[in-house]
């Protein structure tokens, strides 16, 4: 029996030579005891003040009635699962998700697919090195600026009266009155054009890169065998694509969880809370009118429906990725 | 099937006021059903060439005729020409069936003909157990012979090789070669292959196009670039252990002109009308080249042996390689190997005597270094 | 006094790499480990490098345990299969780096190196960068870096295996003759049993665990302890033939079932198969022990077997025939000058003293 068949229980210390024993590196340093430590430790205490202490005191305060009064003067009191039944039963937060699936469906869904239309387009159709680089500046530009700038410009471009959105339609005879962008159930698409001006390069950057560090030989091979055009995107490069545009929706879509701030500056969620996101009311309850409590759960229930999704799609890549021996 | 012409075809690549002369002046034909390897060291234009015939570069100058037509302007598809590549390109998505099934979806052929036709090819590489997985999942070996197999499957006029054998494991080379030059005998078309490893060139091919510095140096079977190369190069290039080669002047006394290395006392015999020749020819300077097998050491050859002279050297080194030994020698300041039996236990300092016959003799200029006699 | 001592080394549980490796390899020992890819010659160079850490085992250096210590701290140089210059500093820099991170003076450094220079003749090239010189050239700048650390145990990592034939030679004569690499206990990997057989004082033939043998060039190719090791040295590969002893004593044959296939079976191998029950075995048949014989020429000592030409190559300096010998497929060697024809009748003259035979099963050699 060799010791690999042995269960590790078996394995009798004393009949072992003494070397025979999984030892641990000593440790062998070539600077001070104090300075591994102080490496370690001193990001390990910023990120305990930043992250574990916020997080370990929201999760405590989801079960408290805490506002800004009782914060102030110390006295809350446990709840239960108060604050959560009071966002759950609340029409709000159940419309907010269905302006986040609107959202995803819509914004990064369309920003994903945009981005790797432009991405391919750009590698396959453009021949000039120069003239590439010069359209990927020009389209990386939007992802450049300050989402408040972002949402500023878009909203006066969007002005029903005399945007320049409206004007361009009117003047393309594509609508015959102005369209009125922040009114109810029409606010979320003002929002949604923004972001997809604002964030699709991201995708196309992923996807752009992606393409690039594809093996040329496998294109000479497809060459040689015969495959053009549509037919080798289809067969070929799409599917070789598949994880990198995964991994663009992912990281689009775990954005889309904290997405707050072109709603706050575009809508402030309105009118009439048609175009609430989910973070954005918990931004909202929390910061804005202080009911602390209530905003805790708010982020606790959208961290947790995050988690459970991006863990399965980071399942589901692994998967996808074992198959073909990546990793 | 189709019998292939490059003539006078450069290639020239050009980037940032560069320009590099990769191919120059190359004529070829390529016999219709012939096997022809395409030899020489790294960077020496073979590449160039084979891409130029598949299709994938451009002609700066020159033209290739496939049966007669002119190709420079067709794309790979319409050539005609499968290709095997040195990194497999493998389609990594797909699996080995798809890939092997990939050239005939292109071309539209019924899904069951392309599965029979699949079938049948894995049967001849002899990789039926793996068409279900993925590249990934394969041994080098396994995705070489898929990428042959894709190469196959579709009936081209011509098969294109490139390096395909340089990632295998050395012990299983020598059956995939064999494989190789079972499939051209049974399919009878017309192959190019492109190495850079004189062994495999010279074990599969009819012919073997040797080049270097982007010119193309001898095309000849396998006993014409061993027994007549037609400069140092070739003779340096072709054949292992490496051929030992002496610069000489030729000693025109007497009636039996010997060759003798530079500052040494090693002289070379050869034939008498041979030496009447190179004395003819005014020259003087020339490099002697010899192989390795071609010296024996005195006592171990069967039957007479054959005119020639001998040499006397010191073992410097004995390497045992299993089938045989070679052995490093030494003789007044010139290195040279000699090939002998395995059982050779001749240690460092040891006294050898060499017997060499005539006819092995290649004498070479000294300047242009092309072979004289 | 720093010889190489490796005891009981592991490396994985449950699909070990290496499994109870032992391995000493004394001072100026020229030691070759070789093995097909992927077989964890690699893993071995690194776990005494230190790249990777053991899980069971010791090794010692000159007595000194080292099975802890992290890379640095260890008395040894490795080159790397894809030779792992610094692309951006240049040949000299390259060569000095192991005595820059040692904090040595200046012109100590510059003699040192120029030194390892001058022996690997690349003195000219110092001052070139790795890539302007070729293969043949980053090699033994490789070399030149573990040289000048000046270790007490060589690593070396299939240095010669990715360069052509001429200057694979070339480099095989500097291994030779490198008093600095004979001084020390090197350890060099390949997969390539000539480079093996001709470098290595020693050779261990690594298979799935460990080395399954150790010997001197002639011991692993002339008393293979097992099939495995008899088929990775060898090219063409040997012949393996399932056959079957028949007969008793001093006539004792082996037979390859389904075929006309059999040779008689010589004294001296018979007395020691008649010692096992081994009805079932491997023949082992290197090709050079099968000798095609000229027209109406004898082979006294031999057994002659008619058969006929299946394929007939060139490879390197010997021209491989393969031929069907009564329904079993034999690869013999001969000299390159011959030729022979597709279903050409010959005469196989086998060296009968010169087979191996192993265990049908567990391919171990019968006759040690």
């Amino acid at each position: 029996m060799s010791v690999a068949d042995m269960p590790n229980a078996e394995i009798p210390g004393a009949e072992m030579p003494d070397w025979f024993v999984h030892k641990k590196p000593r440790a062998n340093l070539i600077v001070a005891r104090w300075v591994p430590a102080a490496l370690v430790g001193l990001p390990v205490l910023v990120l305990f003040a930043i992250v574990v202490y916020p997080t370990v005191w929201m999760f405590y305060h989801s079960f408290q009635d805490t506002n800004m009064m009782r914060l102030f003067q110390g006295n809350w009191s446990f709840v239960g699962w108060d604050n959560f039944g009071a966002v759950l039963s609340s029409g709000r937060f159940g419309d907010s998700v269905v302006h986040l699936m609107q959202y995803l469906l819509f914004g990064c869904v369309l920003q994903v697919i945009l981005g790797t239309i432009l991405a391919l387009t750009l590698y396959e159709i453009v021949r000039q090195e120069w003239l590439r680089v010069i359209l990927l500046i020009v389209l990386v530009l939007p992802m450049m600026l300050p989402p408040s700038i972002v949402g500023v410009l878009w909203k006066f471009m969007l002005t029903p009266s005399n945007g320049a959105v409206n004007q361009a339609l009117l003047n393309l005879g594509l609508v015959d009155k102005h369209v009125e962008w922040f009114n109810a159930g029409v606010s979320l698409w003002a929002i949604i054009i923004a972001d997809v001006w604002n964030w699709t390069a991201l995708p196309l950057l992923i996807v752009y890169s992606g393409r690039v560090s594809l093996p040329p030989a496998v294109y000479e091979a497809a060459r040689v065998d015969g495959a053009k055009g549509w037919l080798v995107m289809r067969r070929i490069t799409l599917p070789m694509l598949k994880e990198v545009i995964a991994i663009a929706f992912i990281v689009r879509f775990m954005d889309a969880f904290k997405f707050v701030d072109l709603v706050y500056v575009m809508t402030s969620g309105g009118p009439a809370q048609t175009s609430e996101l989910p973070a954005y009311i918990a931004f909202q309850r929390g910061i804005r009118e202080f009911a602390i409590g209530e905003a805790a759960a708010y982020a606790i229930i959208i961290f947790a429906i995050s988690a459970v999704l991006i863990t399965l799609f980071l399942k589901y890549l692994k998967k996808v990725l074992k198959a073909q021996g990546i990793a | 099937m189709a019998a292939i012409r490059l003539t006078q075809v450069n290639k020239i690549y050009r980037s940032r006021g560069h320009a590099v002369h990769a191919v120059k002046d190359l004529d070829l034909t390529v016999e219709d059903g012939e096997f022809v390897a395409i030899l020489g060291p790294s960077g020496c234009g073979k590449t160039s060439t084979l891409r130029m015939i598949v299709g994938l570069e451009d002609i700066t100058g020159g033209d290739i005729f496939f049966d007669g037509q002119r190709v420079n302007d067709l794309d790979p598809q319409a050539r005609n020409v499968a290709m095997a590549f040195e990194t497999y390109a493998l389609y990594p998505n797909f699996t080995i069936e798809e890939n092997l099934s990939f050239p005939l979806e292109v071309r539209g052929v019924p899904a069951a003909e392309r599965r029979k036709k699949v079938h049948d090819l894995a049967a001849l590489l002899r990789i039926e157990d793996i068409l279900g997985q993925k590249p990934a999942a394969l041994s080098g070996g396994q995705q070489q012979r898929v990428s042959l197999g894709r190469a196959l499957i579709r009936d081209p006029a011509v098969f294109i090789l490139d390096e395909v054998m340089s990632h295998i494991d050395a012990h299983l080379k020598f059956q995939m070669l064999f494989e190789l030059k079972r499939i051209h005998r049974e399919l009878g078309k017309t192959m190019i292959y492109v190495t850079h490893d004189q062994v495999e060139a010279l074990a599969l091919a009819d012919r073997v196009a040797v080049m270097s510095n982007a010119t193309l140096q001898q095309v000849g079977t396998r006993n014409q670039l061993y027994h007549e190369p037609v400069n140092v190069f070739v003779a340096d290039f072709i054949g292992e252990p490496p051929t030992n080669f002496f610069p000489a002047e030729l000693d025109p006394a007497g009636d039996q002109p010997v060759l003798r290395a530079k500052n040494a006392a090693l002289t070379f015999s050869v034939a008498a009308e041979r030496g009447q020749r190179l004395a003819a020819s005014g020259q003087r300077d020339f490099v002697v080249g010899l192989r390795p097998q071609n010296l024996r050491l005195d006592g171990t050859e069967v039957g007479e042996p054959p005119p020639g002279g001998t040499l006397t050297a010191e073992v410097a080194i004995n390497e045992y390689v299993g089938e045989r030994t070679v052995l490093t020698l030494v003789a007044d300041g010139h290195r040279f190997r000699a090939q002998a039996h395995a059982e050779t236990t001749l240690g460092r300092g040891e006294q050898v005597r060499l017997r060499y016959a005539s006819s092995d003799v290649m004498v070479f200029d000294a300047k242009t270094e092309a072979l004289v006699a | 006094m720093a010889r190489l001592q490796i005891e009981g080394l592991c490396k994985g549980w449950d699909f070990p790499v290496i499994d109870r490796l032992d391995l000493t390899v004394e001072e100026g020992e020229f030691f070759i480990v070789v093995g097909p890819s992927g077989i964890g010659k690699t893993t071995l160079l690194r776990l005494i490098a230190g790249l990777e850490s053991a899980d069971a085992g010791r090794i010692t250096i000159g007595g000194q345990d080292i099975t802890t210590l992290p890379p640095y701290k260890r008395p040894v140089a490795m080159t790397f299969e894809s030779y792992a210059l610094y692309p951006h500093l240049s040949v000299f820099e390259n060569i000095a780096s192991p005595l820059r991170a040692r904090r040595l003076d200046k012109a100590a450094i510059r003699k040192a190196v120029t030194d390892v220079a001058k022996l690997l003749r690349i003195e000219t090239l110092l001052d070139r960068r790795p890539g302007e010189i070729s293969g043949g050239q980053k090699q033994r700048t490789a070399l030149g870096r573990t040289l000048v650390a000046e270790p007490q145990v060589f690593l070396l990592d299939e240095p010669i295996s990715h360069l052509d034939a001429k200057i694979r030679h070339e480099l095989r004569l500097q291994f030779h003759s490198l008093e600095e690499l004979r001084r020390v206990a090197t350890l060099y990997v390949t997969h390539d049993y000539a480079e093996a057989l001709s470098l290595g004082d020693r050779i261990g033939v690594m298979g799935h665990g460990g080395l399954v043998q150790i010997g001197t060039a002639r011991d692993v190719f002339m008393r293979p302890r097992s099939l495995f090791v008899a088929q990775h040295l060898g090219q063409p590969a040997i012949n393996a033939v399932a056959a079957r002893l028949t007969g008793e004593g001093a006539a004792l044959q082996a037979h390859a079932g389904n075929t006309s296939f059999g040779f008689p079976v010589v004294a001296a191998h018979a007395a020691v198969l008649a010692r096992g029950d081994c009805g079932q075995v491997t023949v082992g048949i290197r090709p050079q022990h099968v000798r095609v014989l000229h027209n109406g020429e004898d082979a006294p000592g031999h057994h002659v077997i008619d058969a006929h030409v299946e394929i007939y190559e060139a490879l390197g300096a010997n021209g491989v025939l393969v031929a069907d010998a009564g329904g079993v497929n034999l690869t013999a060697l001969t000299s390159l000058e011959r030729d022979f024809a597709h279903r050409q009748p010959v005469r196989l003259a086998l060296q009968t003293d010169s087979v191996f035979y192993f265990h049908a099963d567990s391919g171990d050699n019968l006759l040690l």
